[in-house]
């Protein structure tokens, strides 16, 4: 079984995520901590995170939880573009 | 998969200088998409303003030519006569634009020059600390207005956008903001048509965009996207102010 397949039996019958059909990648020393992304995605599927970049923000964090559709939004809000989205 | 959304290519893989949430840098990466999908990068000249978006030439990867404070509409008409078949286009702020540069942008707009002005609306002077701009609205405190703008002392925000609207020889003038995906989506359309209408030498053309300036609101960026909506829109209403093409 393919990586994403073991992921996605992972979890039990019910929380079983949608097929993965996104992906996004934050570029962590570009992020400014604004948290426009956050409240544009409407899964949330990205989080605030603890950890620090070189500027001393805390950047925000992908959850990969297979939810995400590659819709684009955080993208669009995002000032730094920082932001990269990839859709099948 | 495959990659939908990525950085412009006109925009320089160059860390921007903005606070956190600023609008500045979205209208950026708007204008670099804009200029982008009309392939004109290469005869595309931008004119910086004074204010936040001063060093704005590190970061496109087009011909940018600096203007003194509020002349970046006379700049922009010295280089739309000299070179024609350029896409002129003059980045100001609402200081620049509203209060300095009064003079040069009204009858660049009244000549019918043909260029294109986008016009950043943060009512504050962002770069300076925070003081009254001509955009100020009204009740809204600055580090020049501690207990808010009134009519009687400090005169009612301006509306430059309709004022230039009124003019025979600006064919284009729209409102928008970057505080929301839809908002955006919308300031890109604009900027493109501003472009656009440039390319085909119908005249002025001018671009307003409500910009977030959560340093000197004093607000988180969200916070600060949700008054652009809740409060700043109700003064400086979104949409097409005039567009003589859309008639016919």
């Amino acid at each position: 079984m393919g990586k994403e397949a073991l992921f996605f039996f992972s979890f039990p019958r019910r929380e079983r995520p949608r097929v993965l059909k996104g992906f996004i990648e934050i570029n962590r020393e570009l992020c400014k901590e604004c948290l426009l992304c956050v409240e544009a995605c409407k899964r949330d599927n990205i989080v605030p995170s603890t950890d620090l970049n070189a500027k001393g923000y805390h950047p925000v964090r992908f959850t990969a939880d297979g939810r995400c559709n590659g819709c684009a939004l955080c993208a669009t809000v995002c000032p730094e573009a920082a932001i990269e989205v990839w859709r099948e | 998969m495959k990659k939908v959304f990525s950085r412009p290519r006109t925009l320089k893989d160059v860390p921007f200088h903005y606070c956190s949430g600023c609008g500045h840098s979205i209208t950026h990466r708007l204008i670099a998409e804009a200029i982008d999908e009309l392939g004109i990068a290469d005869r595309t000249i931008g004119i910086p303003p004074a204010g936040c978006a001063v060093i704005a030439y590190n970061y496109f990867d087009i011909d940018m030519l600096e203007a003194p404070h509020g002349r970046g509409c006379a700049v922009a008409t010295g280089m739309k006569r000299v070179l024609p078949d350029r896409i002129i286009f003059s980045y100001q702020g609402d200081g620049d634009l509203a209060a300095i540069g009064t003079a040069e942008t009204f009858h660049a707009a009244n000549r019918g020059e043909n260029i294109t002005v986008l016009f950043i609306n943060n009512a504050v002077y962002g770069m300076t600390g925070g003081q009254m701009a001509p955009t100020t609205l009204l009740g809204q405190t600055s580090t020049t207005t501690p207990p808010g703008r009134t009519a009687v002392l400090d005169g009612h925000p301006v509306h430059f956008s309709e004022v230039l609207a009124t003019l025979a020889g600006a064919v284009y003038v729209e409102r928008c903001a970057v505080n929301s995906p839809a908002n955006i989506a919308r300031a890109k359309r604009a900027i493109r048509k501003a472009f656009q209408y440039q390319m085909q030498d119908r005249g002025f053309s001018l671009v307003e965009i409500l910009s977030q300036c959560p340093t000197n609101w004093k607000m988180r960026p969200t916070d600060a996207c949700r008054w652009v909506d809740e409060v700043m829109t109700k003064e400086f209403p979104l949409g097409v102010i005039k567009d003589l093409q859309a008639k016919g």
